[in-house]
């Protein structure tokens, strides 16, 4: 049997296969949830953003199972056990992005959304806005620490796509900047306003 | 096995219905999933596994009452997406009992997910309702909690019962050991209402 402190001190240097794993789970559940909207928006941008994120996290997942390989574990049954149980965690979120990147390619393949898929979508009390920032959105002139926008509309920011590069959950000191893709996690009340800030036509939150 | 006996028959039911079930069961299991991996509980993952043969017969009901539904051309490509949504539920419910599967071989991985899971954007986490709660012998519906403090009840153990994916009309009770869902502040307010500590919701 494994004891929890002896595991415990095999990890106590392994905040990168930590890090890599949060990374992982929260993609995975974040692509479901844009792959859910990209049916119900009908909407090609939100389908490809899946499709590149399912990317990122194969690249991910690589590094997570080099990382949990490469560590110089004692050559002790329990280590191998537990090796094996992080490579199987992590091959899990993966499956989990494939069955978003599968929704997603609905919208790719041009078929129209069945209005079912609509009525199952929306029964979700959860929503998740894309939006693009405008160069006039009061959003690029203040940190998102500052914007509150958690606590003012009920949206979290969870990514947001500068040029090429995707940041993942942007801590409080990020600034956002013009033509940012933004992808926002909340209640169905705070998309609107949301939007309107992101395109400039309302500058108070 | 019994889960190699079971066979489907066709019986009419309306193939939303049946996709509503299969996404929000999926997306229950992946939580359920994680707790037991979290918890190292035995029971909830057997649980997620008895719930991966459920979507399995789902989808099986989706595919005939699609295949009965579909009358022309367009009927059969708008018909293509919802089947394709369908196999991607039933591929989360797969990962999700893949994860459960950690904790039936005994692959002890709770220290490094322990850690990592209090980072995360959401928090799955248990607590006890002890007698002086402010949640003792209230149902779900009043304590909104979703609404209150942002956390969703997933499960309720109550002695050897477990309930799961409770309804409105759940009352708890002293003793219940509830998992529930969340961000780091909601589960943090939630412990200290089972706990008594807070006596009122935020």
């Amino acid at each position: 049997m494994v004891t929890e402190n002896n595991t415990a001190s095999l990890y106590e240097k392994q905040g990168k296969v930590e890090q890599l794993f949060i990374q992982l789970k929260d993609l995975s559940e974040m692509m479901i949830n844009l792959a859910y909207s990209a049916l119900i928006y009908n909407n090609t941008d939100i389908a490809e953003d899946v499709l590149e994120l399912e990317d990122y996290i194969d690249q991910l997942h690589f590094r997570f199972q080099q990382t949990v390989l490469k560590q110089e574990y004692p050559n002790k049954p329990k280590y191998v056990n537990a090796r094996i149980g992080l490579l199987r965690l992590a091959t899990a979120t993966e499956e989990i992005a494939d069955a978003a990147e599968q929704i997603a390619r609905n919208i790719i393949a041009g078929i129209t959304t069945h209005p079912v898929l609509q009525m199952v979508v929306e029964e979700a009390e959860e929503t998740i806005a894309r939006v693009c920032i405008s160069p006039e959105s009061v959003l690029t002139t203040k940190t998102l620490g500052e914007l509150g926008l958690e606590n003012n509309i009920g949206m979290w920011i969870i990514a947001v796509k500068h040029g090429i590069d995707w940041i993942y959950n942007p801590d409080d000191e990020f600034r956002l900047q013009a033509n940012d893709i933004v992808i926002a996690r909340g209640y169905k009340e705070g998309r609107k306003p949301l939007e309107e800030l992101a395109s400039g036509s309302r500058t108070s939150i | 096995m019994d889960s190699l006996k079971w066979h489907v028959q066709y019986e009419p039911k309306s193939v939303r219905e049946i996709l509503i079930e299969m996404k929000n069961t999926s997306e229950l299991m992946l939580d359920l999933a994680y707790y037991s991996v979290l918890y190292n509980d035995e029971a909830i993952a057997q649980e997620v596994n008895d719930l991966e043969t459920d979507i399995d017969r789902l989808n099986y009901l989706l595919l005939m009452n699609a295949a009965m539904a579909v009358r022309d051309k367009e009927d059969a490509e708008q018909m293509a997406g919802i089947m394709r949504t369908a196999a991607a539920a039933n591929k989360i419910s797969d990962a999700a009992a893949d994860i459960a599967k950690i904790v039936l071989l005994n692959l002890n991985i709770r220290p490094i997910l322990r850690r990592a899971m209090t980072k995360t954007e959401e928090e799955i986490i248990r607590a006890t309702v002890r007698k002086d709660s402010i949640l003792h012998n209230k149902t779900l519906k009043e304590l909104n909690l979703s609404t209150t403090i942002g956390i969703d009840v997933i499960a309720i153990r109550r002695g050897f019962q477990l309930l799961i994916n409770p309804s409105s009309d759940t009352v708890l009770y002293q003793k219940d050991i509830v998992i529930a869902r969340g961000s780091n502040l909601g589960t943090t307010q939630f412990r200290q209402l089972a706990s008594g500590e807070l006596k009122a919701i935020p």
